[in-house]
């Protein structure tokens, strides 16, 4: 926890545009190991993030959005780094690094999951990951960290603006972040478009050892999902345990018909 | 493994339902509790009574009520639920009275029948004749709730001797509606028979000695007649046999004494001389002419003779002579031929024969008077005596008229008898009919009379009470207890069934396993559900709020209650009490 803290104190410091939110945590030193200033070096060797956007989150407001960046909720952290190594175990067998997170309807909990698992795969060494807010009708996943993005990915389909100046590096080592941008209404039809293909294409060939995380809109609602899933190596379907009906899973699984589909996870389960 | 899942499922089940059943469980229980302390105490009073047989053996007094006693007493339990018997006991008793402003009459009578039990107290009996078990009904019990244990009881015996009553009465009445009837009945055929006798008495005076019953006698008089008839015609016969042999006896004897010569010889008499003369006369004139002189003597001696006898009938020996002459003629005739004095003398002959008969029988009238005056005794005798079988003969024959005349008539009655005999048996018949029936409705009429002086002198079939009704203790209903058991039972059923819809109703998605199966792919991940300090705090805070506002409604309630229905401290006394009853 010390050396996260630190990390982001010292990207506080080392980029000083953004006003910074007042943190109260108090910082100890003696706490510091080598994964740490590993972690903590990472970003400004990495090219990558030299360019990136970066600004750090308050770990309180992290915390309170449930995104796991610590040991605190064991169990939670335990299930999504089993995730973790099942995913990354698949992407070895398909040469694939793409995954998308979908969900029969809203409020499954797939951004918070789709955030967990992107954080979660960023511990891993000498792995990138970039999380990409496909859902640009909702775009949230911004809000989660208590960032304030005013654009993203929207603008980038729309030639407003260009990929680097978008991705923004909230204070967590080999982890990126693409925005949604402002919420769209006819958002089907940039993510079928030909840009959204040459980007996924572009992203995904960029670099090697990066996986791409996309968080799109429930499948149930609109076609977002469906129109870019073909460019995606694998699908993941989040479901909520006692809120999602068997028929809508039913329909979502045929929707999702011929794609390829990882498999499903159960979201807030309750014991 | 597998039972840890079903506990899971378990778990899930219960942490998903348990409010929904936590709630209606509460509720009803609730509602059963207030209903099973809020009903009003229900009291009952009973009665029992017994319905005892004849007193006198059936063997000796035969009852006339044989409807069965279940019958009986159903009518009777009809008659007394009826709308003015219960209006009456009603306003007797002052029943319902707060009923009264709210209902119709046609409901509080309707309450009254519910509370009214009537039941049969039923055994198993052996029947004397046929020898197999049935059940019979030997008593009953009468009973009334409400709320008031005195008016109860007093109600319970009100009803006890209506039944009582009712059941004496009908049996009185029913035994002399019998008797009456039968009075009638008897009147009738007497009257009946009355006619039937006048009838009879009418067609015996028309038909007398037709009617069969008179068949013998008529029958007696009849071969007695034919007696008499034989007897008559034998007399008749035997009479005509002497006549005849007096009349040979009379042929022989001359009416007239005979002439005695002197020389002792009797002469001929008078009519054998003249007959004698006249064949001599005849032959005489067939030789000489009436002018010789033997011829004049000879008929003046035939005159005097005449004169002397009268006629004598000698016309037979003329006819015969006559007859004889013709024969001889015709013989003649053919061998002599018509000039032949023989034959002359012969026609000359007839002819004088055929003059004398014709003239003979204009005279035989004249000489009949001779005879009348005849002077031989022997004569006058057998005359005599002819005469008397004559006239016996006479009568008997007259007598034979008249029997035969008799015969006829019995037999004109012995033929009518049969015709008469249908007509007359038939009335007999029918008088003898109701002859056997008035002596039937007689002896039943005694028979019912006797069993009405039974019925009134109680001696038949009556109702005794054998447990008359007491006033009741304790209420009888409602069983608080049970309500509230049941009610503690329906609500947990209910808890549960609305859980078991409610979890079965929802389609959500529960098990991992359930997720794999439907998608057809692996489940990757469960991840709990995380819940953030402040989200915790907000479920806290609701169900502090909850709460509150439960505590808050069950305090106003109270309020409510203790201000507009009943103070407090008063229902907890009421609750007190109605435990310490429990």
């Amino acid at each position: 926890m010390s050396k996260l803290k630190k990390a982001l104190e010292k990207a506080k410091e080392a980029r000083q545009q953004e006003s910074a939110p007042t943190v109260t945590v108090t910082i100890s030193e003696n706490n510091s190991d080598s994964t740490a200033q590993q972690q903590l070096k990472q970003p400004e060797s990495s090219q990558s993030s030299v360019q990136t956007r970066v600004s750090p989150c308050d770990p309180q407001r992290l915390h309170n959005n449930k995104i796991i960046f610590d040991c605190q909720a064991r169990k939670a952290g335990d299930q999504v780094k089993i995730l973790r190594t099942r995913i990354l175990d698949h992407f070895k067998e398909i040469r694939g690094n793409s995954l998308l997170l979908t969900s029969p309807t809203a409020g499954t909990g797939t951004t918070l999951t789709a955030i967990n698992l992107a954080l979660s795969m960023a511990q891993e060494i000498n792995r990138t990951v970039l999380l990409v807010d496909a859902d640009l009708r909702h775009p949230s996943i911004h809000r989660y960290f208590g960032l304030s993005a005013e654009r993203g990915l929207s603008d980038y389909l729309l030639g407003k603006a260009d990929l680097p100046e978008l991705l923004i590096n909230p204070g967590f080592d080999n982890l990126t972040i693409l925005p949604g941008g402002k919420p769209l209404t006819n958002s089907t039809e940039l993510l079928g478009a030909p840009q959204m293909k040459s980007l996924v294409r572009e992203m995904k060939t960029r670099y090697a050892d990066r996986y791409l995380i996309f968080d799109s809109s429930p499948l149930l609602t609109c076609a977002d999902a469906l129109v870019f899933s073909s460019f995606i190596d694998s699908i993941m379907l989040v479901v909520e345990m006692e809120k999602s009906s068997r028929g809508e899973i039913k329909q979502a699984m045929e929707l999702l018909q011929d794609k390829p589909v990882l498999g499903s996870i159960m979201n807030k389960v309750i014991n | 493994m597998n039972e840890q899942i079903d506990l899971q499922a378990i778990k899930g089940i219960i942490r998903r339902q348990k409010i929904l059943f936590l709630v209606t469980f509460a509720s009803i229980f609730t509602l059963s509790v207030i209903v099973a302390f809020v009903l009003p105490p229900v009291y009952r009073s009973q009665s029992t009574i017994l319905i005892e047989e004849q007193q006198i053996p059936q063997e000796f007094v035969q009852t006339t009520i044989t409807s069965y006693v279940e019958e009986r007493l159903q009518v009777i339990t009809q008659q007394i639920l009826s709308r003015p018997r219960l209006l009456e006991i009603i306003n007797q008793f002052n029943l319902y009275p707060d009923m009264r402003d709210r209902f119709t009459t046609e409901e509080i009578v309707q309450k009254m029948r519910d509370a009214i039990n009537f039941e049969m107290i039923n055994t198993e009996v052996t029947d004397r004749r046929t020898g197999r078990s049935t059940t019979a009904t030997i008593a009953f019990s009468l009973a009334y709730e409400g709320e008031n244990p005195s008016t109860v009881q007093k109600v319970t015996n009100k009803l006890t001797s209506l039944y009582l009553e009712a059941n004496l009465k009908t049996r009185e009445q029913r035994a002399s509606n019998i008797t009456t009837f039968l009075e009638k009945e008897l009147k009738n055929l007497k009257e009946k028979i009355g006619e039937q006798e006048s009838k009879i008495s009418q067609f015996k005076q028309q038909h007398g000695q037709e009617l069969p019953e008179y068949r013998s006698v008529n029958m007696q008089a009849l071969s007695r007649l034919n007696q008499q008839i034989d007897q008559a015609a034998m007399q008749i016969r035997s009479q005509q046999e002497r006549k005849i042999y007096l009349e040979g006896q009379l042929a022989n004897v001359d009416p007239l004494l005979p002439v005695v010569t002197d020389e002792g010889k009797t002469v001929m008499n008078p009519r054998e001389r003249l007959k004698y003369l006249r064949l001599q006369l005849i032959s005489l004139q067939s030789r000489l002419s009436d002018k010789h002189p033997d011829v004049k003597r000879m008929i003046g001696e035939i005159a005097e003779l005449e004169t002397k006898v009268g006629d004598t009938n000698d016309s037979l020996g003329k006819i015969k002579r006559l007859k004889d002459s013709e024969d001889r003629l015709a013989i003649l005739k053919g061998k002599l031929g018509p000039k032949h004095p023989d034959v002359i003398k012969l026609e000359k002959e007839i002819k004088l024969l055929k003059q004398q008969i014709e003239k003979q029988q204009s005279q035989t009238a004249i000489n009949a008077a001779s005879e009348n005056n005849p002077e031989n005794p022997a004569y006058i005798n057998l005359k005599t005596q002819i005469a008397s079988a004559t006239m016996e003969i006479n009568s008997l024959k007259q007598e034979k008229k008249r029997i035969e005349e008799k015969i006829n008539h019995y037999q004109q009655l012995i033929d009518n008898i049969p015709l008469v005999e249908k007509e007359y048996n038939d009335l007999i018949r029918d008088q003898q009919t109701d002859q056997a029936k008035y002596q039937e409705i007689m002896n039943k009429l005694l028979e019912a009379k006797v069993s009405q002086e039974m019925e009134e002198s109680q001696q038949a079939e009556r109702f005794t009470i054998i447990d008359p009704a007491l006033t009741p203790e304790r209420p009888a209903k409602p069983n608080r207890l049970a309500i509230v058991l049941i009610g503690f039972v329906l609500a947990l059923g209910a808890g549960v069934g609305l859980a078991a819809v409610r979890e079965n109703l929802n389609d959500a998605i529960k098990t991992e396993e359930e997720l794999g199966r439907l998608t057809g792919l692996p489940v990757l991940t469960s991840i709990p559900l995380m819940e953030s300090d402040k989200e915790r705090r907000q479920k806290r805070n609701k169900k502090l709020i909850v709460v509150l506002i439960l505590g808050l409604v069950i305090a106003l309630g109270l309020l409510l209650f203790h201000l507009y229905v009943m103070p407090l401290d008063i229902l907890t006394l009421k609750l007190q009490r109605k435990f310490s009853r429990l």
